[in-house]
């Protein structure tokens, strides 16, 4: 045991930190959710539960968090595909800094942009006021669609380098034995190399939809008050309305949903690691 | 006459195909690319509400973010906390990968996804709940409490950086210092260290990055009256954008420019794909 102990020590100041302003605050929400006034009850969760206003919000973010991934497939394969395979080397470099460089940058920045993109005097507007198809500026801002597009352009990265990842383990040779064998080029792609490249794409959308689910700057910039999402009621019960337990129960809600698409995540992406040396 | 040859190679992948890839992913990159730039572009307008295509050319909006001491200690806070939680981080997280790496022990896999967590669970959820706990020990709105909350926040890049690059060198070495007589903490300083040079830079690197350009942990905590620059733009947003907002954003986005240059001068931007 001691002997154990001297090995190990190093570890300790670090597993501190993280117990005490880690596993601790977020260890606080259950039991700030079902006690209430002293007393054991599941009242918080039967009205987060039973309650349509807050079904709709969670369900806002479902929709909202499934679209954008799915759009983020659709953006993000072709790129990742580009990178491992196509892009010339001299160009891969350029490509990475492109994928990363959104990375290095705020939400809060990132999704400003969008608000000068698709404002009442921003590029939209003003191309199509100039092109002479609208009279007046349409109102793109504030709706779920600006929602998505902001998440969808903060996720791509993420669903970009997930997937070259995978790509980058799948041999060329299996799809130039498929192409000898007489497949045509699409075919060999997707009877070959697609399907080799799913646990990627799996494991990408459900980190994407984990972040999605959680995200709280994007849809509080470019949603408004009327696109509520599971997010923005939590920082809402706190911050504003000060109702700690029902704010702790969503946050509960919240947490069960994310591990579980993260937990889906770490499984696809490694089946046979150990643990969290999956996450490496 | 003869006929022409069947025997041509095939390409490997169809050329309509391998266009269509090039073409999407070229405009998959534009649209990653086109925000930012759109968003520079803003900031050199001359007139206060934000459009784009920018009305005229003017630096006045970069005066005004300089001029307001609001916007420049909000930069020297983000700076100073990213830093600090990465310097943290760094001491905090390079022992513990250490033994993570090296060590067999009861407890060892709970430990690895204590260390690596906060990356997976939603930051709303952690910003608030560090709230709570900063309020009940005096730690709320106060220098320390942002920089220990960034700290954890950014442990995980460092511990999943210099975990992969240890898994990379040979323990071999660390046992015959140890059997010379190397301490546990001379060779962790004087051994091993100089050998993953490159992981522990780029494992500072991304921790002073991430914590850089977090929002949703620090807009839960105040430096007495004082923010980090992304939450004073956040908190800005609420009422309207206006140019020198737009000019402060940029701002952001130059450093992330030069922070891209940096991390692949310092270790190569790819091996920031394992962020």
């Amino acid at each position: 045991m001691t002997q154990t102990l001297r090995q190990i020590w190093p570890l300790f100041p670090g597993l501190a930190l993280l117990t005490m302003l880690f596993a601790l605050p977020l260890g606080l929400m259950l039991p700030q959710s079902i006690l209430v006034d002293g007393e054991l009850t599941t009242a918080i969760y039967r009205e987060v539960l039973g309650t349509g206003y807050y079904w709709s919000v969670i369900g806002r973010s479902f929709w909202v968090s499934f679209v954008a991934t799915a759009t983020c497939i659709l953006l993000g394969y072709p790129l990742a595909f580009y990178l491992v395979r196509v892009a010339p080397r001299k160009y891969k470099r350029c490509v990475f800094m492109i994928v990363i460089a959104p990375l290095f940058t705020s939400a809060v920045i990132r999704a400003m942009a969008w608000l000068v993109i698709l404002g009442r005097r921003g590029l939209v507007n003003e191309a199509l006021l100039a092109a002479g198809l609208i009279e007046e500026p349409l109102r793109l801002l504030y709706s779920q669609a600006a929602v998505i597009i902001g998440l969808v352009y903060i996720m791509i990265p993420f669903m970009v380098l997930t997937v070259a990842a995978v790509l980058e383990n799948v041999s060329k040779t299996l799809e130039e034995a498929a192409r000898d064998l007489g497949a045509t080029p699409l075919g060999a792609f997707c009877r070959v190399t697609f399907p080799l490249t799913l646990p990627g794409v799996l494991a990408g959308s459900f980190l994407v939809f984990a972040l999605c689910l959680s995200s709280y700057v994007t849809p509080a910039v470019l949603g408004g008050g009327r696109n509520k999402v599971m997010a923005m009621l939590i920082f809402e019960q706190f911050m504003r309305l000060f109702n700690w337990h029902l704010g702790a129960g969503i946050s509960c809600v919240m947490l069960v949903i994310t591990l579980v698409s993260i937990w889906a995540y770490t499984r696809a992406i490694a089946r046979r690691a150990v643990g969290g040396e999956a996450l490496l | 006459m003869v006929a022409p040859s069947t025997a041509v190679r095939k390409p490997r992948i169809g050329s309509i195909g391998l266009l269509a890839v090039r073409v999407a992913a070229w405009l998959v990159l534009l649209l990653l690319l086109a925000p930012l730039v759109v968003l520079i572009g803003a900031s050199f307008s001359n007139v206060d509400y934000v459009s784009f295509p920018p009305r005229g050319f003017s630096l006045q909006w970069y005066a005004r973010f300089f001029a307001d001491p609001v916007f420049v200690n909000s930069l020297i806070l983000s700076g100073e906390i990213a830093l600090l939680s990465s310097a943290m981080a760094t001491v905090l997280g390079y022992p513990a990968a250490y033994v993570l790496i090296r060590k067999r022990f009861a407890g060892r896999r709970t430990a690895w996804t204590l260390l690596l967590s906060p990356l997976l669970v939603p930051q709303i959820i952690l910003g608030v709940g560090l709230l709570q706990v900063f309020t009940a020990i005096g730690l709320a709105t106060t220098f320390a409490g942002l920089l220990l909350a960034h700290t954890v926040s950014v442990v995980p890049y460092v511990v999943r950086t210099v975990g992969a690059s240890l898994l990379g060198i040979d323990a071999s070495v660390e046992e015959a210092a140890a059997d010379l007589g190397a301490s546990r903490l001379e060779v962790l300083t004087l051994v091993v260290a100089p050998m993953i040079k490159g992981g522990l830079l780029a494992g500072a690197l991304f921790a002073f990055i991430m914590s850089w350009v977090n929002v949703e942990i620090s807009i839960f905590l105040s430096v007495t009256g004082g923010y980090t620059l992304p939450v004073v733009l956040f908190n800005l947003l609420e009422y309207s954008i206006t140019t020198v907002v737009v000019a402060a954003a940029s701002i952001g986005i130059y450093v992330a420019l030069a922070l891209v240059l940096l991390v692949d001068w310092v270790v190569g931007i790819d091996s920031a794909s394992k962020l």
